[in-house]
């Protein structure tokens, strides 16, 4: 069987502000693994240790404890960054050069000869949807052209893991259109997709599995249809002509109901509520316009798995000065 | 290892032969050169050993001054602009980092040093001089010395703020040209039978850890005509140097290696 992707066993990260401020723990004892070929998520609030972990995957990091492996090879080490690529949030370029020098230098640096670095940057500029701004200098681009470059130069050098910090954040819904397809297309190459993100309808549609992250520890993993329990929240119910009578006994079903216009729009409890709804509005003579059950959803279950593990005492931020 | 040091070293002269400061220096340095035959005229003297001092002058203290105003912010910088994060997420080692970025300083010192000598080097015969070898030596041996400033400058920058760095630089290049002053004043102190143990032991530490700047200083032997020494010395002096340069880079890694981005 071959190695993971991406691992990592009990790592562990402590900031250590100054002289005499507290520790703060980053990661306390994080265990991942990651499949070959799996579009993975990485989900959790700001502070929650995300971009700890990506900087402690990709050698911007060492970590206090614990190990992170990359196809196999430990993490510290630099030639295991061969087969990685990794787009940070907000990426940073050297200003003074272009999108296509910014893509050969970055190319340079794993070795590729000058002719196959033109070739691959004209590509993923094209890509990316850059090729008209290629020669334009770094310093004019605006954010959503910085997150598009980063994202190419993450594919420099045809990485087989990608490690995404927030790919999405500063992109127009085109942009975030554009880099859902770019993801699914990696992962239909056979490549290993590792984002973080705060848009958890994009983790939702696009991962095999996902992992939450809450004070530096991982509070859940697995598939996303496994987490989500399927069960029914509430049923959604909008009638069109509906009698004031009518509208009096469906008000006692309800939870929720409002009127607007000629429209009423109802929260029922759940499905014997709803079949029952229906069964007054049809013998009333009530137009049922729409009837949608709501079901949990990844922000719904990131909330609740948050709430329970904040309940339990997870959130030991701190450490015994130094 | 190698295409990567010399892609970063590449990609940091690029940068900074793109800063207008440099070219600021440069245009400043030729006109020191332009004028130094009027200073000539001024002086008591041979005015020709003027125009040389200050031609010669003038490339060593450019080399100094990119030394310590690019040097000291060269690492920092990275760090600052956050431009590290892409780089040492690629199969790049942090040392291959530091000798990349301090390669491509050196190469953008020694090429904006070898143009202002160019410039002394064509203006020094119109005036009558003569270019000879000594005039030569002097001029190498202030580029040897500038990439000894520049690792020290290095060091100091993957581990401080420009500012820090730039004041430790210049104390350590200052006390580097006046360190040779350090056996004799403890020569003096031992014939004097003061005592002062504990200042000895200082100045003894101080001696070592400092760089002698001053063997790289050949301005006298080109401009008074003082005996130039033998080759096999200068050979050795500028070994003196890059061993000395090695050393800070190694404790620049060894630094960098600790740091968290």
């Amino acid at each position: 069987m071959s190695a993971p992707a991406i691992a990592a066993k009990g790592l562990r990260v402590v900031y250590r502000p100054g002289l005499f401020q507290r520790k703060r723990v980053g990661l306390a004892g994080l265990d991942l693994s990651v499949a070959e070929n799996e579009i993975f998520g990485y989900v959790g609030a700001n502070g929650a240790g995300k971009t700890t972990t990506i900087k402690t995957l990709v050698g911007l990091m060492q970590p206090d404890g614990g190990e992170a492996w990359i196809l196999g090879q430990p993490a510290v080490d630099a030639t295991a960054r061969a087969g990685l690529g990794y787009a940070p949030e907000n990426p940073y370029f050297y200003e003074y050069l272009t999108a296509r020098e910014t893509l050969e230098f970055y190319a340079r640096l794993f070795g590729v000869d000058r002719a196959t670095r033109r070739k691959r940057a004209g590509e993923l500029l094209d890509r990316v949807g850059l090729s008209a701004a290629a020669d334009r200098r770094v310093r004019q681009f605006s954010k959503g052209m910085l997150q598009r470059l980063g994202l190419a130069q993450a594919m420099v050098n045809d990485p087989k893991v990608l490690i995404l910090d927030e790919p999405m954040t500063g992109l127009d819904p085109v942009g975030r259109h554009d880099v859902r397809g770019l993801i699914l297309e990696l992962k239909a190459r056979g490549k290993t997709v590792f984002f973080s993100s705060h848009i958890l309808s994009d983790v939702e549609a696009l991962c095999d599995r996902a992992a939450i992250l809450h004070d530096g520890r991982m509070v859940s993993c697995g598939r996303i249809a496994e987490m989500l329990s399927g069960k029914v929240l509430d049923v959604e119910m909008v009638l069109a002509g509906a009698a004031p009578e009518l509208e009096k006994d469906l008000a006692r079903l309800a939870v929720r109901s409002r009127r607007q216009g000629e429209e009423l729009f109802l929260t029922l409890a759940d499905e014997p509520a709803a079949d029952e709804a229906v069964r007054l509005a049809v013998a009333a003579h009530a137009s049922v316009r729409s009837l949608v059950r709501t079901r949990e959803s990844l922000e719904d279950y990131f909330l609740r798995v948050r709430r329970e593990a904040g309940a339990g005492g997870a959130g030991q931020q701190e450490e015994a000065g130094a | 290892m190698i295409s990567r040091v010399l892609a970063l070293a590449l990609n940091t002269f690029r940068e900074a032969v793109r800063d207008r400061v440099l070219y600021l220096l440069l245009v400043v340095g030729l006109a020191a050169v332009a004028f130094s035959r009027i200073l000539g005229g001024l002086s008591v003297g041979d005015p020709l050993h003027v125009v040389a001092d200050t031609g010669l002058t003038a490339v060593s203290l450019l080399g100094v001054m990119i030394s310590i105003f690019v040097g000291t912010g060269l690492i920092y910088k990275e760090i600052d602009k956050r431009t590290v994060y892409t780089i040492l997420s690629k199969p790049v080692r942090r040392g291959e980092f530091i000798l990349g970025k301090y390669l491509g300083l050196v190469l953008t010192a020694l090429v904006c040093m070898a143009v202002l000598s160019a410039g002394f080097l064509a203006y020094f015969p119109l005036q009558g001089g003569k270019v000879n070898w000594p005039l030569a030596a002097a001029l190498v041996a202030s580029m040897v010395e500038v990439g000894v400033i520049i690792s020290v400058a290095v060091m100091f920058s993957s581990a401080s703020t420009p500012i820090l760095s730039a004041v430790f630089t210049s104390i350590v290049f200052a006390a580097g040209r006046l360190s040779y002053w350090i056996p004799d004043f403890m020569e003096s102190l031992t014939r004097m039978k003061t005592g002062g143990g504990g200042l000895q032991a200082v100045l003894q530490v101080l001696y070592y850890i400092t760089p002698n700047l001053r063997i790289f200083d050949l301005r006298d032997h080109a401009v008074n005509a003082v005996a130039m020494p033998v080759a096999g010395d200068l050979a050795l002096r500028a070994l003196y140097g890059a061993c000395y340069a090695a050393v800070m880079l190694i404790c620049a890694t060894l630094v960098f290696r600790r740091r968290r981005f």
